[in-house]
């Protein structure tokens, strides 16, 4: 079920009205409750997949069991192994396999012969990379001791598939999500209220955002042999809008919908383009994967403790993992080692701290340094954006090239604003500039429309027009969300 | 809770009347430009209620060609009738939105005394048509006609309407005014066979050998008739004229056609070959506004008049 079907406007009031009317004196029956909503809001999409969500919670939660019953080292890292084993074992057997048969079989065509590599026909299961980390967080937090292991298997459950983040995140660590579901919620109004708001920004930002943004992204992304070097960069700004009104749009509607229910879900987006470098840019950016990569592997690996050799280890290890965690095509390993190349120097010169509070917090305007370095953060993002969208590296690098050729060519820019003005509109770019004005003006909170500080009428006022443009502007043919592929 | 509830209730209400406010203005302004059937695509800015007609043409581009470039002027003129055009073109409406638009019109208390049904087979093959989305943005925003489609059975109704609603605040609509060219004098030399093998290609897909479409479009053809005969109108099935002759899937339709003519006590013509020569046509299946003129008055005002035997002579 996607969040921006009609489906999930169903679905959703249902289920909020049965949790604080029918359930809400037992915090079992809530947890029940959340666990069928959740298995139908999976299910909806392909049913068989749910075996598999059941599966890997099944033996995550009786790893934790055991592990919390034994002392012995050996046994306890045994079984650690075990789940890293089977979630891992899962993850690349539905996300990695062909990707690994086809590169094989690539290697030995370079070398002069060639072999036949059989390709599994199969899907890949929505989410499974999303609820595999959850769950293997869980395993790996008890195993550590940060956790004590739960006894109740519906709580677990409930925790792995929770519905509003259970295929696109935010990643919640156990410690975090699981003891909300141990103790009681109470229906909060100024809770929901909030929800209710995130959940119509997130809205706005997919629907409007991203999915019109997407439309002229692959305009440019498919043709993009027939658009001179100013379209190309537009492409991929679009593209840059596409993917963070796509992730951040949902994961909005996730935190929200989940604080609707009485949950708190940890911020997955903080303003990442008004980032002045790129390691203030990864803080910024899907915060549950990199703080996942940084507690689950970074730091294990030894983080930026050791010598330069180990920091430059690390850091290309954790953005390539990350890079290749978003799909199996080397474009997103590229993306991943383009992303160290830009933040190595800034971890080497110990730079990379420098920016740890949101932009010209306090002020309404930047000072122009600042304006400068997020314009060039921005830029070297895009660029990077380039790998991801790319069907291939071929493909990256010919609309990189034809994109800085072309961008010498004076009547291509002319060429450009016709496009902006004919294909796009002046509506849609009036919408997209009063859409970087809101969240410049809310940047200091958690999503761009919280405490806004309005006066009533005037709030009001804001969210109709968010609703008006949701409406005239929206793209409802329920395009899936693209972090769904991941 | 409850002030959890109520005020959503009222976000939704006054989204709601805020929205439906602003699509009623942006579909007013074109509206009050006042146009004729020529003079647009859209069926309801020309739908009025309550009035009578001699004659509707319904079905796809082929039937929409005979009021286009002021066509519907000239037919009118020849067969002596008032006429209203509701076929619809550009791949985009199939046979249940034709329904539709039919049984919207007798809802408005309106008449023809003859449907005309323009049966091209493609209308009964395509997988397209069915599911285009972009059939109602010609149309203005009006409340009685999507209350009656939402209760309507029909493919790809949500995102037809989401695009309905939706296209009333683009500039295509807005900027939408009465026009149209005075004719459409383009003509063929000679058939291409290899663009009508490649328009065979884009229009059938694989609908012809699955057959599913056809089952079910036949049912809606059969439903259309029914509509029109409970309404009084006197049903005339014609296949059109095409420089290829027949199209592919041509025996399934007359066959069809046929078994109505019997059960239904309709008419039935089958025209497919009945202008062979390429300066009658601007395409290899669409009559430019000589071939229109030439149809109509050969071959359409001897059915319209009653006077079948002319039209044997003819044939």
């Amino acid at each position: 079920m996607l969040f921006n079907s009609l489906e999930f406007a169903v679905f959703l009031p249902i289920v909020f009205l049965l949790y604080w009317f029918v359930t809400k004196n037992s915090i079992k029956q809530q947890n029940i409750l959340l666990l069928i909503a959740s298995y139908i809001f999976y299910g909806w999409w392909d049913w068989r997949f749910l075996g598999l969500i059941a599966f890997s919670s099944f033996v995550d939660f009786s790893i934790g069991k055991k592990l919390g019953k034994t002392s012995n080292e050996r046994s306890r890292k045994g079984l650690l192994y075990s789940s890293l084993f089977v979630n891992l074992g899962l993850l690349g057997l539905f996300k990695y396999y062909n990707f690994f048969a086809q590169s094989f079989a690539d290697a030995f065509t370079l070398l002069g012969s060639s072999i036949h590599v059989d390709r599994l026909n199969i899907v890949l299961p929505v989410g499974i990379s999303f609820y595999t980390f959850q769950t293997l967080s869980y395993t790996i937090d008890v195993y550590k001791k940060k956790l004590e292991p739960t006894e109740n298997s519906i709580d677990f459950f409930a925790f792995v598939s929770f519905f509003p983040q259970l295929v696109a995140g935010p990643i919640e660590r156990a410690t975090h999500l699981l003891p909300q579901f141990q103790k009681r919620r109470y229906f909060e109004y100024v809770k929901a209220v909030d929800g209710m708001r995130q959940i119509l920004w997130g809205l706005f930002k997919k629907v409007v955002i991203a999915d019109n943004c997407a439309y002229y992204a692959n305009l440019v992304f498919n043709n993009y042999e027939d658009y001179n070097g100013s379209s190309l960069l537009l492409g991929a700004i679009f593209f840059s809008f596409q993917i963070y009104g796509d992730f951040s749009g949902y994961s909005d509607i996730a935190i929200g919908t989940a604080r609707l229910f009485g949950f708190d879900l940890m911020q997955n987006f903080a303003f990442p383009y008004f980032s002045r470098d790129i390691a203030e840019f990864w803080r910024r950016w899907h915060i549950s994967l990199s703080t996942w990569f940084r507690d689950y592997l970074y730091i294990p690996l030894g983080g930026s403790k050791g010598g330069t050799w180990m920091k430059v280890r690390n850091t290309f290890i954790i953005f390539l993992v990350s890079g290749f965690w978003h799909g199996a095509n080397w474009t997103f390993i590229a993306w991943g080692a383009l992303n160290a190349i830009y933040f190595l120097p800034l971890l080497l010169l110990k730079q990379n701290r420098n920016n740890i509070e949101i932009v010209a917090k306090n002020r309404l305007l930047p000072n122009i340094k600042e304006l400068f370095q997020m314009a060039t953060t921005y830029f070297m993002v895009v660029i990077a954006w380039i790998f991801f969208r790319a069907e291939s590296i071929n493909h990256a690098i010919h609309y990189l090239y034809n994109m800085v050729i072309g961008l010498k060519l004076k009547k291509g820019y002319v060429e450009s604003l016709n496009f902006l003005y004919w294909e796009i509109g002046i509506a849609f770019l009036l919408v997209q500039t009063l859409f970087i004005i809101i969240e410049w003006i809310g940047r200091e909170n958690k999503y761009a429309l919280q405490n806004i500080g309005l006066n009533r009428i005037t709030r009001w006022s804001l969210y109709i027009s968010i609703g008006i443009g949701i409406a005239v502007f929206g793209n409802f043919s329920e395009t899936e969300f693209i972090y769904f592929a991941f | 809770m409850k002030r959890l509830l109520t005020l959503t209730l009222l976000y939704l209400i006054l989204l709601l009347l805020f929205t439906t406010g602003i699509l009623n203005i942006c579909s007013n302004i074109v509206s009050n430009r006042q146009f004729k059937n020529y003079e647009t695509e859209s069926n309801l800015l020309v739908m009025n209620e309550n009035d009578n007609y001699n004659s509707l043409l319904m079905g796809i581009s082929h039937a929409r060609n005979f009021s286009r470039h002021k066509n519907h002027l000239r037919i009118e003129k020849i067969l002596n009738e008032k006429i209203l055009n509701i076929g619809q073109g550009e791949g985009r409406c199939g046979i249940n939105e034709q329904l539709f638009y039919l049984d919207y019109f007798y809802s408005l208390g309106n008449s023809s005394s003859k449907v005309i049904y323009v049966i091209s087979p493609p209308l009964f093959f395509s997988n397209t048509l069915p599911i285009a989305s972009n059939t109602f943005d010609r149309e203005p925003f009006e409340f009685k006609f999507l209350f009656n489609y939402l209760l309507f059975d029909s493919e790809n109704k949500q995102e037809r309407l989401i695009s309905y609603l939706q296209s009333k605040f683009t500039n295509v609509w807005l900027n939408q005014k009465p026009n149209s060219k005075d004719s459409k004098n383009e003509k063929l030399n000679h058939i291409d066979n290899n663009a009508v093998d490649i328009g065979f290609e884009m229009v059938y897909q694989d609908s012809l050998s699955t057959k599913n479409r056809y089952h079910k479009s036949i049912k809606r053809v059969e439903e259309t008739i029914n509509l029109a005969i409970n309404n009084n109108s006197k049903v005339i099935l014609i296949i059109p004229p095409a420089l290829f002759g027949k199209w592919k899937g041509h025996n399934e339709i007359v066959s069809f056609a046929k078994k109505m003519e019997t059960l239904k006590a309709v008419e039935f013509y089958d025209f497919s070959e009945s202008i062979l020569s390429p300066e009658y046509y601007y395409d290899h299946h669409h009559l430019n506004t000589r071939g229109i003129i030439y149809f109509t008055d050969k071959f359409l005002k001897p059915i319209l008049v009653d006077d079948k035997k002319l039209l044997h002579s003819l044939n």
